[in-house]
């Protein structure tokens, strides 16, 4: 564990001495992450002027759902969402990866953080600050209980996203190049600002148990909001230690099938 | 001419060297329409209203039907300018007997050709799926829509060359484009119709050119505008790509020139 840690802190600071020499980098992808949060404001205001909520679902607390989304994807935009597409990218195709299979650490922890964007921590910050705004627009008080769950549950969650996007790229180990696997997750993750209950049976049931990006924000934001209960709770922790077992699995299973590239 | 269409021919067998990875990005683009799909017929059913700003629930998912068909589209994902003026792979194409200009937009669009062919069993997927929600064009509606669809992909070529010619001067622009494309895709209303805007705001984006992209041709297709104001768009929009043709051609002039192929 220190091991990994020591490697995390030097993978980082490294990026911040690349990132600190582009702050115009730096600035434009701020800038595009605070028009993305500015937007989904306006959208959610046009959607909210004709309907008083969505699926019983109230603006603010549909704006805290969209602000929690954010910060976990933000958190791993900055940490391993860069390394994991270059998985898809090129290290499978060019044979790049025997670089990350040689050390004596674990391959997939090593792609994961191989291409840290610090900058997206700020990102992070922005969504985390909307959140509180949402959360204090709400005038609710918020029982310990559930607070606690949800902090709970959100880092549950966070770790189930990460497993999730590992397991979206894993197919380029015998894909060769998976670009559109590469961009997956950042589809599927549109899924996770909205309640699952404006979509059907069926899809709330594959995006909440069979590819349960729906998880990751909806049901810590339930649990704030709705109070705590056994089965939502349960329902989390599992499908967290199912897909990492699942990953995991999938993953031994593609390195060996891994052959490297020729010259 | 044989030469661009060899290479035109080779480029479009490039894309599709990976076979199943493009077929996979099609698939998963159906996404953000059933997203859309969902969200709006909750929103009209639960509130029971039958319009927003003049949109009904049939409107709205037939404008998200027609934008999803444009991306397929977006000259501007497909353009390599910036990546290759930066990697210095340019000079490859500068030695060779050929116009650049030509051949770097030639890669685009058999990207886009082959894209769009590839992607007419998921747009009939989504039809199926949504068809008593979306309308069809009716009679000369259907060629003024692919008229201002044509007029809105020069438009954006001649644009998006303008952004990625600035690599001659100010170095990597990716960053920059990513930027632009989001945020034209929010102006030119890919995101949401324009008329779902605060007045304001409305009035912002409407005194830009990039409504040409989507928010013109998915109206059109739901027989929203007059022949007065469709043939109005295509004049501004004719007007904007002469204004941007110049300023690239200036730009690509003069930035060959600054050109030294050392890459990063």
């Amino acid at each position: 564990m220190k091991k990994y840690l020591k490697i995390m802190m030097t993978v980082i600071r490294n990026a911040y001495i690349r990132d600190s020499k582009i702050p115009g980098f730096v600035m434009v992808s701020l800038l595009t992450s605070m028009l993305d949060i500015f937007i989904t404001i306006v959208f959610f205001d046009i959607i909210f002027s004709a309907s008083a909520s969505i699926a019983g679902w109230s603006f603010y607390q549909v704006l805290f759902l969209y602000s929690l989304s954010k910060t976990i994807t933000s958190f791993h935009s900055a940490l391993t969402k860069s390394g994991t597409q270059a998985m898809a990218h090129n290290y499978v195709r060019l044979g790049e990866l025997d670089f990350y299979l040689t050390k004596p650490i674990d391959a997939m922890f090593l792609v994961s953080v191989s291409k840290p964007k610090i900058y997206s921590f700020l990102s992070m910050f922005l969504s985390i600050g909307l959140g509180a705004y949402a959360l204090i627009q709400l005038g609710v008080s918020y029982s310990i209980v559930n607070a606690i769950w949800f902090v709970i549950l959100a880092l549950f969650t966070t770790v189930l996203f990460y497993y999730l996007q590992v397991l979206t790229i894993i197919p380029a180990f015998w894909l060769l190049q998976a670009w559109s696997l590469a961009d997956t997750i950042n589809k599927f993750q549109n899924f996770m600002r909205y309640p699952t209950g404006i979509f059907s049976k069926a899809l709330q049931y594959i995006l909440t148990l069979v590819f349960p990006i729906m998880t990751v924000s909806y049901f810590p934001a339930k649990v704030l909001f709705f109070g705590a209960n056994l089965p939502d709770i349960s329902l989390v922790i599992l499908v967290t230690i199912a897909f990492i077992l699942i990953t995991r699995y999938l993953w031994r299973l593609g390195e060996r099938s891994y052959s490297s590239a020729s010259s | 001419m044989k030469k661009y269409l060899s290479y035109f021919i080779s480029s479009w067998k490039s894309c599709t060297a990976y076979k199943v990875d493009y077929f996979l990005n099609f698939f998963f683009s159906l996404v953000f329409f059933f997203i859309s799909f969902a969200l709006w017929k909750t929103i009209y059913g639960e509130t029971g209203i039958d319009g927003i700003s003049n949109y009904s629930l049939t409107n709205t998912i037939t404008y998200f039907f027609v934008t999803n068909i444009i991306f397929r589209l977006d000259v501007g994902q497909s353009m390599w300018l910036n990546n290759d003026i930066w990697s210095g792979y340019l000079t490859n194409d500068l030695v060779r007997p050929w116009n650049v200009k030509i051949v770097e937009n030639c890669f685009a669009f058999a990207n886009l050709f082959v894209g769009f062919i590839i992607y007419i069993p998921f747009m009939a997927i989504i039809y199926f799926a949504a068809h008593q929600y979306i309308t069809l064009p009716v009679g000369i509606d259907g060629l003024y829509f692919v008229i201002t669809l044509i007029i809105g992909m020069i438009f954006l070529l001649v644009y998006s060359m303008c952004l990625h010619s600035l690599c001659f001067y100010f170095g990597d622009q990716d960053a920059n484009i990513d930027l632009s494309n989001y945020a034209i895709m929010i102006l030119a209303g890919g995101m949401f119709p324009l008329a779902f805007l605060p007045e304001k705001f409305a009035a912002f984006v409407h005194a830009l050119p990039f409504k040409i992209l989507f928010d013109t041709p998915a109206n059109i297709w739901l027989g929203k505008l007059q022949w007065s104001e469709i043939s109005h768009s295509w004049i501004e929009a004719g007007i904007w790509i002469v204004i941007f043709y110049i300023i690239f051609t200036l730009l690509f002039k003069n930035g060959l020139k600054r050109y030294t192929g050392t890459g990063r």
